[in-house]
Protein backbone atom coordinates (compact mmCIF):
# COMPACT_ATOMS: atom_id res chain seq x y z
CA UNK A 1 0.00 0.00 0.00
CA UNK A 2 1.27 3.47 -0.92
CA UNK A 3 2.07 5.64 2.11
CA UNK A 4 -0.55 8.22 1.12
CA UNK A 5 -3.22 5.51 1.00
CA UNK A 6 -3.06 4.67 4.69
CA UNK A 7 -6.04 6.11 6.51
CA UNK A 8 -6.48 6.16 10.26
CA UNK A 9 -8.68 3.08 10.23
CA UNK A 10 -6.04 1.01 8.42
CA UNK A 11 -3.32 2.32 10.72
CA UNK A 12 -5.37 1.55 13.81
CA UNK A 13 -5.98 -2.00 12.63
CA UNK A 14 -2.26 -2.59 12.17
CA UNK A 15 -1.29 -0.87 15.42
CA UNK A 16 -3.85 -2.86 17.38
CA UNK A 17 -2.65 -6.16 15.94
CA UNK A 18 0.97 -5.33 16.82
CA UNK A 19 0.07 -4.20 20.34
CA UNK A 20 -1.91 -7.37 20.98
CA UNK A 21 0.96 -9.49 19.70
CA UNK A 22 3.55 -7.61 21.73
CA UNK A 23 1.53 -7.79 24.95
CA UNK A 24 0.06 -11.24 24.23
CA UNK A 25 -3.49 -9.97 24.58
CA UNK A 26 -6.55 -11.85 23.40
CA UNK A 27 -9.04 -9.02 23.83
CA UNK A 28 -9.26 -5.74 21.91
CA UNK A 29 -7.97 -2.57 23.53
CA UNK A 30 -9.82 0.76 23.61
CA UNK A 31 -7.87 3.37 21.61
CA UNK A 32 -7.48 5.72 24.56
CA UNK A 33 -6.67 3.06 27.17
CA UNK A 34 -3.28 3.39 28.87
CA UNK A 35 -1.26 0.40 27.71
CA UNK A 36 0.96 0.51 30.78
CA UNK A 37 -1.83 -1.22 32.67
CA UNK A 38 -1.47 -4.14 30.24
CA UNK A 39 2.24 -4.36 30.96
CA UNK A 40 3.54 -2.11 28.19
CA UNK A 41 6.94 -0.66 29.04
CA UNK A 42 9.70 1.20 27.21
CA UNK A 43 11.28 -2.00 25.91
CA UNK A 44 8.00 -3.23 24.43
CA UNK A 45 7.34 0.18 22.93
CA UNK A 46 10.75 0.08 21.18
CA UNK A 47 9.75 -3.20 19.59
CA UNK A 48 6.62 -1.48 18.32
CA UNK A 49 8.57 1.51 17.03
CA UNK A 50 10.74 -0.80 14.95
CA UNK A 51 7.66 -2.59 13.59
CA UNK A 52 5.93 0.70 12.70
CA UNK A 53 8.99 2.13 10.97
CA UNK A 54 9.41 -1.01 8.91
CA UNK A 55 5.76 -1.41 7.98
CA UNK A 56 4.99 2.24 7.20
CA UNK A 57 8.44 3.18 5.88
CA UNK A 58 8.74 6.09 8.30
CA UNK A 59 11.43 7.21 10.76
CA UNK A 60 10.89 8.44 14.30
CA UNK A 61 13.31 11.11 15.54
CA UNK A 62 15.43 10.28 18.58
CA UNK A 63 13.56 12.80 20.72
CA UNK A 64 10.28 11.04 19.93
CA UNK A 65 11.46 7.76 21.47
CA UNK A 66 9.71 8.26 24.78
CA UNK A 67 7.22 5.82 26.19
CA UNK A 68 4.48 8.40 26.73
CA UNK A 69 4.48 9.19 23.00
CA UNK A 70 3.26 5.62 22.51
CA UNK A 71 1.21 5.29 25.69
CA UNK A 72 -2.12 4.45 23.97
CA UNK A 73 -3.18 2.99 20.64
CA UNK A 74 -4.55 6.43 19.74
CA UNK A 75 -1.19 8.08 20.49
CA UNK A 76 0.51 5.62 18.16
CA UNK A 77 -2.05 6.05 15.38
CA UNK A 78 -1.86 9.85 15.54
CA UNK A 79 1.93 9.84 15.51
CA UNK A 80 2.14 7.44 12.57
CA UNK A 81 -0.58 9.29 10.67
CA UNK A 82 1.29 12.56 11.18
CA UNK A 83 4.44 11.01 9.70
CA UNK A 84 2.57 9.80 6.64
CA UNK A 85 1.23 13.22 5.70
CA UNK A 86 3.05 14.92 2.80
CA UNK B 1 20.44 -16.55 40.00
CA UNK B 2 21.95 -13.42 38.50
CA UNK B 3 19.02 -11.45 37.16
CA UNK B 4 17.83 -7.89 36.72
CA UNK B 5 15.63 -6.24 39.33
CA UNK B 6 12.77 -4.13 38.11
CA UNK B 7 11.81 -2.69 41.42
CA UNK B 8 12.77 -0.39 44.17
CA UNK B 9 11.06 -1.75 47.19
CA UNK B 10 10.80 1.58 48.93
CA UNK B 11 7.74 1.89 46.66
CA UNK B 12 6.23 -1.10 48.41
CA UNK B 13 7.19 0.31 51.77
CA UNK B 14 5.10 3.33 50.90
CA UNK B 15 2.21 0.99 50.24
CA UNK B 16 2.60 -0.61 53.63
CA UNK B 17 3.20 2.66 55.45
CA UNK B 18 1.39 5.37 53.47
CA UNK B 19 2.18 7.97 56.11
CA UNK B 20 5.86 7.91 55.25
CA UNK B 21 6.55 11.28 53.80
CA UNK B 22 7.31 11.22 50.06
CA UNK B 23 10.53 13.18 50.56
CA UNK B 24 12.12 10.49 52.63
CA UNK B 25 10.60 7.55 50.83
CA UNK B 26 11.92 8.65 47.46
CA UNK B 27 15.39 9.75 48.38
CA UNK B 28 17.00 6.34 48.04
CA UNK B 29 16.56 6.61 44.28
CA UNK B 30 19.61 8.81 44.19
CA UNK B 31 21.70 5.89 45.32
CA UNK B 32 20.91 3.67 42.33
CA UNK B 33 24.15 2.54 40.71
CA UNK B 34 24.45 0.35 37.60
CA UNK B 35 27.55 -1.90 37.61
CA UNK B 36 28.92 -4.59 35.37
CA UNK B 37 31.72 -7.12 35.30
CA UNK B 38 32.81 -10.11 33.23
CA UNK B 39 29.79 -12.13 34.34
CA UNK B 40 26.86 -9.78 33.94
CA UNK B 41 25.16 -6.47 34.60
CA UNK B 42 23.31 -5.53 37.74
CA UNK B 43 22.36 -2.71 39.98
CA UNK B 44 24.56 -2.14 43.00
CA UNK B 45 22.02 -1.76 45.79
CA UNK B 46 24.49 -1.28 48.65
CA UNK B 47 23.83 2.44 49.02
CA UNK B 48 20.11 1.93 48.55
CA UNK B 49 20.11 -0.62 51.35
CA UNK B 50 22.19 1.61 53.63
CA UNK B 51 19.78 4.48 53.01
CA UNK B 52 16.84 2.23 53.64
CA UNK B 53 18.23 1.13 57.01
CA UNK B 54 18.49 4.77 58.04
CA UNK B 55 14.96 5.37 56.82
CA UNK B 56 13.54 2.48 58.83
CA UNK B 57 15.39 3.57 61.96
CA UNK B 58 14.30 7.16 61.49
CA UNK B 59 10.64 6.20 61.24
CA UNK B 60 10.76 3.51 63.89
CA UNK B 61 9.72 0.73 61.53
CA UNK B 62 10.52 -2.78 62.73
CA UNK B 63 11.42 -5.30 60.09
CA UNK B 64 12.69 -8.87 60.14
CA UNK B 65 13.82 -11.08 57.26
CA UNK B 66 12.36 -14.59 57.33
CA UNK B 67 13.09 -17.74 55.39
CA UNK B 68 10.01 -19.81 56.19
CA UNK B 69 6.76 -19.46 54.25
CA UNK B 70 4.49 -16.47 54.89
CA UNK B 71 1.28 -17.99 56.30
CA UNK B 72 2.16 -17.58 59.98
CA UNK B 73 3.27 -13.97 59.47
CA UNK B 74 -0.01 -13.09 57.73
CA UNK B 75 -2.09 -14.85 60.41
CA UNK B 76 -0.21 -12.81 63.04
CA UNK B 77 -1.27 -9.58 61.37
CA UNK B 78 2.18 -8.74 60.02
CA UNK B 79 2.77 -7.10 56.66
CA UNK B 80 4.77 -9.06 54.10
CA UNK B 81 7.04 -7.89 51.29
CA UNK B 82 7.71 -10.94 49.13
CA UNK B 83 10.56 -11.08 46.60
CA UNK B 84 9.32 -12.83 43.46
CA UNK B 85 10.53 -13.69 39.97
CA UNK B 86 8.15 -11.97 37.54
CA UNK B 87 8.61 -14.89 35.15
CA UNK B 88 6.03 -16.70 37.30
CA UNK B 89 3.63 -13.79 37.92
CA UNK B 90 0.65 -13.75 35.51
CA UNK B 91 -0.17 -10.09 36.15
CA UNK B 92 3.26 -9.04 34.83
CA UNK B 93 2.42 -9.58 31.18
CA UNK B 94 5.75 -8.34 29.82
CA UNK B 95 7.73 -10.84 31.91
CA UNK B 96 5.34 -13.73 32.53
CA UNK B 97 6.77 -16.86 30.94
CA UNK B 98 9.33 -14.79 28.99
CA UNK B 99 11.89 -12.95 31.11
CA UNK B 100 13.26 -13.44 34.62
CA UNK B 101 13.29 -10.36 36.82
CA UNK B 102 13.36 -9.80 40.56
CA UNK B 103 10.49 -7.83 42.03
CA UNK B 104 8.83 -7.18 45.37
CA UNK B 105 5.09 -7.53 45.87
CA UNK B 106 2.97 -6.87 48.92
CA UNK B 107 1.03 -9.86 50.23
CA UNK B 108 -2.00 -8.44 51.98
CA UNK B 109 -3.99 -11.41 53.16
CA UNK B 110 -4.21 -15.17 53.37
CA UNK B 111 -7.60 -15.96 51.80
CA UNK B 112 -9.95 -18.82 52.66
CA UNK B 113 -8.94 -21.82 50.58
CA UNK B 114 -5.23 -21.05 50.82
CA UNK B 115 -4.76 -18.43 48.11
CA UNK B 116 -3.38 -14.92 48.69
CA UNK B 117 -4.44 -11.35 48.12
CA UNK B 118 -1.45 -9.61 46.56
CA UNK B 119 -0.75 -6.03 45.57
CA UNK B 120 1.70 -4.65 43.05
CA UNK B 121 2.05 -1.01 42.07
CA UNK B 122 3.87 -1.54 38.78
CA UNK B 123 2.59 -3.45 36.87
CA UNK B 124 -0.54 -2.41 38.74
CA UNK B 125 -2.45 -5.34 40.18
CA UNK B 126 -4.52 -6.12 43.21
CA UNK B 127 -6.05 -9.56 43.29
CA UNK B 128 -5.82 -13.22 44.10
CA UNK B 129 -2.90 -15.52 43.41
CA UNK B 130 -2.85 -19.21 44.18
CA UNK B 131 -0.35 -20.71 46.57
CA UNK B 132 1.48 -22.88 44.04
CA UNK B 133 2.16 -19.98 41.68
CA UNK B 134 3.17 -17.54 44.40
CA UNK B 135 5.48 -20.02 46.06
CA UNK B 136 7.14 -20.90 42.73
CA UNK B 137 7.74 -17.19 42.03
CA UNK B 138 9.25 -16.73 45.48
CA UNK B 139 11.32 -19.95 45.55
CA UNK B 140 12.89 -19.09 42.18
CA UNK B 141 14.83 -16.28 43.84
CA UNK B 142 15.84 -18.05 47.04
CA UNK B 143 15.67 -14.81 49.04
CA UNK B 144 14.04 -14.20 52.43
CA UNK B 145 10.83 -12.21 52.64
CA UNK B 146 10.48 -9.14 54.81
CA UNK B 147 8.00 -9.02 57.65
CA UNK B 148 6.88 -5.73 59.17
CA UNK B 149 5.08 -4.77 62.33
CA UNK B 150 2.10 -2.68 61.29
CA UNK B 151 2.90 0.36 63.41
CA UNK B 152 5.05 3.39 62.90
CA UNK B 153 5.85 6.77 64.39
CA UNK B 154 4.11 9.93 63.31
CA UNK B 155 6.00 11.76 60.57
CA UNK B 156 5.86 15.53 60.35
CA UNK B 157 6.89 17.86 57.52
CA UNK B 158 9.71 19.16 59.69
CA UNK B 159 11.13 15.70 60.43
CA UNK B 160 10.85 14.68 56.78
CA UNK B 161 12.62 17.83 55.58
CA UNK B 162 15.35 17.23 58.12
CA UNK B 163 15.81 13.72 56.88
CA UNK B 164 15.87 14.58 53.21
CA UNK B 165 18.30 17.42 53.80
CA UNK B 166 20.80 15.06 55.35
CA UNK B 167 20.34 12.46 52.65
CA UNK B 168 20.65 14.93 49.78
CA UNK B 169 23.85 16.30 51.25
CA UNK B 170 25.26 12.81 51.73
CA UNK B 171 24.42 11.67 48.22
CA UNK B 172 26.25 12.55 45.06
CA UNK B 173 25.06 12.16 41.57
CA UNK B 174 26.73 9.37 39.66
CA UNK B 175 25.10 9.10 36.24
CA UNK B 176 27.74 11.20 34.48
CA UNK B 177 30.39 8.97 35.94
CA UNK B 178 28.46 5.97 34.69
CA UNK B 179 28.35 7.45 31.17
CA UNK B 180 32.07 8.18 31.30
CA UNK B 181 32.99 4.67 32.43
CA UNK B 182 30.77 3.11 29.80
CA UNK B 183 32.28 5.21 27.01
CA UNK B 184 35.86 4.32 27.88
CA UNK B 185 35.27 0.66 28.70
CA UNK B 186 36.50 -1.99 26.30
CA UNK B 187 33.22 -3.89 26.21
CA UNK B 188 31.64 -4.66 22.86
CA UNK B 189 29.00 -2.29 21.54
CA UNK B 190 26.27 -4.85 22.15
CA UNK B 191 27.39 -5.36 25.74
CA UNK B 192 27.43 -1.61 26.32
CA UNK B 193 23.89 -1.41 24.98
CA UNK B 194 22.82 -4.24 27.29
CA UNK B 195 24.32 -2.38 30.24
CA UNK B 196 22.53 0.79 29.20
CA UNK B 197 19.26 -1.06 28.79
CA UNK B 198 19.67 -2.17 32.40
CA UNK B 199 19.24 1.46 33.47
CA UNK B 200 15.83 1.81 31.83
CA UNK B 201 14.03 2.03 35.16
CA UNK B 202 16.12 4.98 36.23
CA UNK B 203 13.28 7.31 35.28
CA UNK B 204 11.21 5.86 38.13
CA UNK B 205 13.83 7.18 40.48
CA UNK B 206 13.88 10.64 38.99
CA UNK B 207 10.10 10.62 38.99
CA UNK B 208 10.43 10.26 42.75
CA UNK B 209 12.29 13.55 42.84
CA UNK B 210 9.50 15.17 40.82
CA UNK B 211 7.04 13.91 43.43
CA UNK B 212 9.18 15.42 46.15
CA UNK B 213 9.14 18.76 44.37
CA UNK B 214 5.38 18.62 43.85
CA UNK B 215 4.69 17.71 47.47
CA UNK B 216 7.02 20.24 49.04
CA UNK B 217 5.52 22.90 51.31
CA UNK B 218 7.52 25.64 49.61
CA UNK B 219 7.23 29.34 50.38
CA UNK B 220 4.72 31.36 48.42
CA UNK B 221 6.16 33.34 45.52
CA UNK B 222 8.63 30.56 44.66
CA UNK B 223 6.47 29.05 41.93
CA UNK B 224 8.75 30.11 39.10
CA UNK B 225 11.86 28.65 40.75
CA UNK B 226 10.05 25.37 41.37
CA UNK B 227 8.81 25.20 37.78
CA UNK B 228 12.34 25.75 36.54
CA UNK B 229 13.63 22.99 38.79
CA UNK B 230 10.90 20.67 37.60
CA UNK B 231 11.74 21.39 33.96
CA UNK B 232 15.44 20.67 34.61
CA UNK B 233 14.67 17.27 36.09
CA UNK B 234 12.20 16.29 33.36
CA UNK B 235 14.60 17.36 30.62
CA UNK B 236 17.42 15.35 32.18
CA UNK B 237 15.19 12.36 32.68
CA UNK B 238 13.88 12.44 29.10
CA UNK B 239 17.38 12.81 27.65
CA UNK B 240 18.53 9.73 29.49
CA UNK B 241 15.46 7.72 28.55
CA UNK B 242 15.97 8.49 24.87
CA UNK B 243 19.59 7.33 25.18
CA UNK B 244 18.47 4.08 26.78
CA UNK B 245 15.78 3.56 24.17
CA UNK B 246 18.28 4.14 21.40
CA UNK B 247 20.55 1.55 22.96
CA UNK B 248 17.57 -0.82 23.01
CA UNK B 249 17.17 -0.19 19.29
CA UNK B 250 20.79 -1.19 18.72
CA UNK B 251 19.97 -4.51 20.39
CA UNK B 252 16.86 -4.92 18.25
CA UNK B 253 18.47 -3.79 15.00
CA UNK B 254 22.23 -4.43 15.26
CA UNK B 255 22.63 -3.92 11.51
CA UNK B 256 21.70 -0.22 11.75
CA UNK B 257 24.43 2.38 12.54
CA UNK B 258 22.75 3.70 15.70
CA UNK B 259 25.62 3.28 18.20
CA UNK B 260 27.25 6.56 17.09
CA UNK B 261 24.08 8.38 18.10
CA UNK B 262 24.09 6.65 21.48
CA UNK B 263 27.73 7.59 21.96
CA UNK B 264 27.04 11.24 21.13
CA UNK B 265 24.21 11.30 23.63
CA UNK B 266 26.44 9.83 26.35
CA UNK B 267 29.00 12.54 25.67
CA UNK B 268 26.26 15.16 26.02
CA UNK B 269 25.37 13.67 29.38
CA UNK B 270 28.92 14.30 30.55
CA UNK B 271 28.48 17.98 29.72
CA UNK B 272 25.28 18.23 31.73
CA UNK B 273 26.94 16.74 34.81
CA UNK B 274 26.09 19.62 37.13
CA UNK B 275 22.47 19.99 36.07
CA UNK B 276 20.79 17.73 38.60
CA UNK B 277 23.11 18.31 41.55
CA UNK B 278 22.53 22.03 41.06
CA UNK B 279 18.80 21.44 40.89
CA UNK B 280 18.99 19.44 44.12
CA UNK B 281 20.96 22.20 45.85
CA UNK B 282 18.40 24.76 44.73
CA UNK B 283 15.59 22.55 46.02
CA UNK B 284 17.31 22.23 49.38
CA UNK B 285 17.70 26.00 49.63
CA UNK B 286 13.97 26.37 49.09
CA UNK B 287 13.20 23.74 51.71
CA UNK B 288 15.52 25.40 54.21
CA UNK B 289 13.96 28.78 53.50
CA UNK B 290 10.57 27.31 54.38
CA UNK B 291 11.83 25.42 57.44
CA UNK B 292 13.58 28.51 58.81
CA UNK B 293 10.86 30.96 57.82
Amino acid sequence: MNRTEWNKEHIEGYVLSQVKEQLQLQEDVAPDYELASYGMDSFASMNLVVAFETNFNIVFEDEELLFENFATVQDMVDRIYGKLQP
Amino acid sequence: MNLAWVDCYIDKLLTLFPDIHPYAAMIDRWAFKPVWDGKGEEVDLSRVLATEEQLLTFYGIERSCENDWIDEALRSGHLVLLPCDLFYMPHAKVFYGKEHAGHFIVVRELLPGGSYLIFDDHPAFCGRMDRTGLKAAHDALGLPYQRFLPEMLQVTDASAIGYVSRMLKADSFFLSDFARRLLVSEETTMRKCLILKGTRHFNHRLNGFIRMVDAAPLPSGKGEAVSELRRSIIQYMDDWRVTVNLATRVLLQPELPIWDRVQNRLENHLESEALLPNAAVRFLELLHAEANG
